[in-house]
């Protein structure tokens, strides 16, 4: 499937980009990284640099899904911190935090300003940062940051030597092959590239809530809890290593496995059945336990992701002791009260 | 909406009972009014509570108590009245209570979830690598 909607723009700005030659520097300049080690952690630079720098640019999202390898393209533009992702769906970031997406002819709203999350733990706990001087890429100077994990390459990252903005983003598996490329085929840095948030046209269906939660939590391998929250009758708890971000969503009830979509490969979740599925921004796993349907979304790689999956929490059984099941429904009447 | 909320309407909702045009009109009113928003959120935690509780076995003799004829009096009467206030009430919570919580069956909308996690992690992540993903649509299988 290709971004089908926007296709014909994209191919109109992938053909102006390319005429207009390397990317002209931007207004926001920072000082390259030296080589070694780094200490800074590159996704908070290039995650300030994306709010603080104007561009246009054509995005390469590749994955490998089974045995086949896919490709799409996303046109984004920037300016000021509002972000614009046009493929077949169009998404915006807001200077806010806000988080809006395209359905038909409204604008969702998924995520409010002022939500939260709680900020990433540090990824280099876990993993080892080595910078260096890097290619070009789509014609402007970059910094590679290598990042490892018991000597084995997980991400190569691509920083705009001037900008630190993100240039290329690429995942190894354990094999040393390459399982998921996001990058700029082209791009220019550009000082004024207006573009203006669209105004939420949804009703508040499907903004979450946030749900107080006493402690401080997390899974396996140093997946720190950011938050949990609320849509409908679905909760997400969202958690981060620092490098990946991984969200368990919760819905009671029993799995109807007739309806999930085909191509899922089968996997073993902590003695349950569950399903695999690749996407565009990384892995999805499916699966029930005592009455509850999970489903763990994150950009990690596979192992990673059935790794902390294994480590969460199932509910109480539906034999539960009456003590367990009070708590649980004192639980449950007290979230409200919190809001 | 005897009152200008929702009132009986938000059961309703919740037992997806609301025609497509009663649901929106229902999802409208809720966008813009906190009292109704807060009625909701209230009635679903009692019925997730109250479907969480375990069951309870009648005392033994319960109903043949309660079910014994005897020709009442003025004052035995009342009491009946009473007993079968509180037989009510009592019916009620073991309805409530026995009844095994619904195991509906569910279809997680993984489209919808992966927009929900993109948007979210993105906020704190590399806003450009977790959101360009989300431009692409979702398929699977050949």
């Amino acid at each position: 499937v290709s971004a089908r909607g926007a296709g014909a723009a994209v191919l109109a700005l992938v053909g102006a980009l390319a005429a207009s030659g390397p990317a002209a520097a931007g207004p926001v300049v920072r000082p390259a990284q030296a080589g070694g080690t780094a200490t800074a952690d590159p996704l908070d630079d290039a995650r300030r640099a994306a709010a603080e720098t104007s561009f246009v640019g054509v995005m390469q999202v590749r994955w490998r899904d089974g045995s086949r390898t896919r490709v799409e393209r996303v046109t984004v533009r920037a300016e000021r911190g509002s972000l614009v992702f046009t493929g077949a769906t169009q998404v915006v970031a807001a200077p806010t935090s806000e988080r809006l997406v395209q359905h038909g002819r409204s604008w969702d709203l998924l995520w409010p300003a002022g939500l939260g999350p709680d900020p990433r733990p540090d990824a280099g706990a876990k993993y080892r940062i080595a910078s260096r001087e890097g290619a070009m890429v789509a014609g402007l100077p970059s910094t590679v940051y290598d990042i490892s994990r018991h000597d084995r390459l997980r991400e190569r990252l691509h920083l705009h030597t001037g900008t630190s903005l993100l240039l290329s983003r690429e995942q190894f598996d354990d094999r040393g092959e390459s399982v998921r490329y996001v990058g700029f085929e082209v791009v220019t840095l550009v000082p004024d590239a207006p573009v203006v948030p669209p105004k939420p046209t949804d009703h508040e269906r499907r903004v979450p809530r946030a749900v107080p939660v006493a402690a401080v939590d997390g899974l396996v391998d140093g997946y720190q809890r950011l938050g949990v929250y609320r849509r409908s009758d679905v909760v997400q708890r969202l958690y981060s290593d620092g490098l990946y971000d991984l969200s368990v969503f919760e819905q009671r009830g029993r799995l109807r496995r007739d309806d999930l979509p085909d191509g899922g490969e089968q996997v073993d979740v902590a003695g349950s059945r569950g399903w695999r599925y690749a996407w565009p921004g990384g892995n999805l796993v499916i699966w029930e336990a005592r009455g509850t349907v999970f489903t763990a979304v994150g950009d990690a790689p596979l192992g990673d992701i059935l790794l902390a999956a294994r480590s969460v929490p199932s509910p109480p059984a539906p034999d539960a002791s009456f003590w367990d099941k009070l708590r649980a429904a004192c639980a449950t009447l007290v979230q409200p009260v919190g809001r | 909406m005897s009152s200008g909320h929702l009132d009986d309407v938000l059961s309703g909702l919740l037992d997806g009972e609301l025609s497509p045009a009663e649901e929106a009109a229902a999802l409208a009113h809720l966008a813009g009014c906190p009292v109704c928003r807060a009625e909701l959120d209230a009635t679903r935690a009692v019925r997730l509570a109250v479907r969480s509780l375990p069951p309870v076995d009648a005392p033994f003799g319960f109903y043949e108590r309660l079910l014994s004829h005897r020709r009442p009096g003025w004052h035995d009467r009342r009491r009946s009245v009473v007993a079968a206030l509180a037989g009510s009430a009592a019916a009620a919570v073991l309805f409530l209570g026995v009844s095994p919580p619904p195991q509906q069956p569910v279809t997680p909308q993984v489209a919808s979830l992966i927009e929900a996690h993109a948007t979210s992690a993105s906020v704190t992540g590399d806003v450009l690598s977790t959101l360009t993903p989300a431009g692409v649509p979702v398929s699977f299988g050949p």
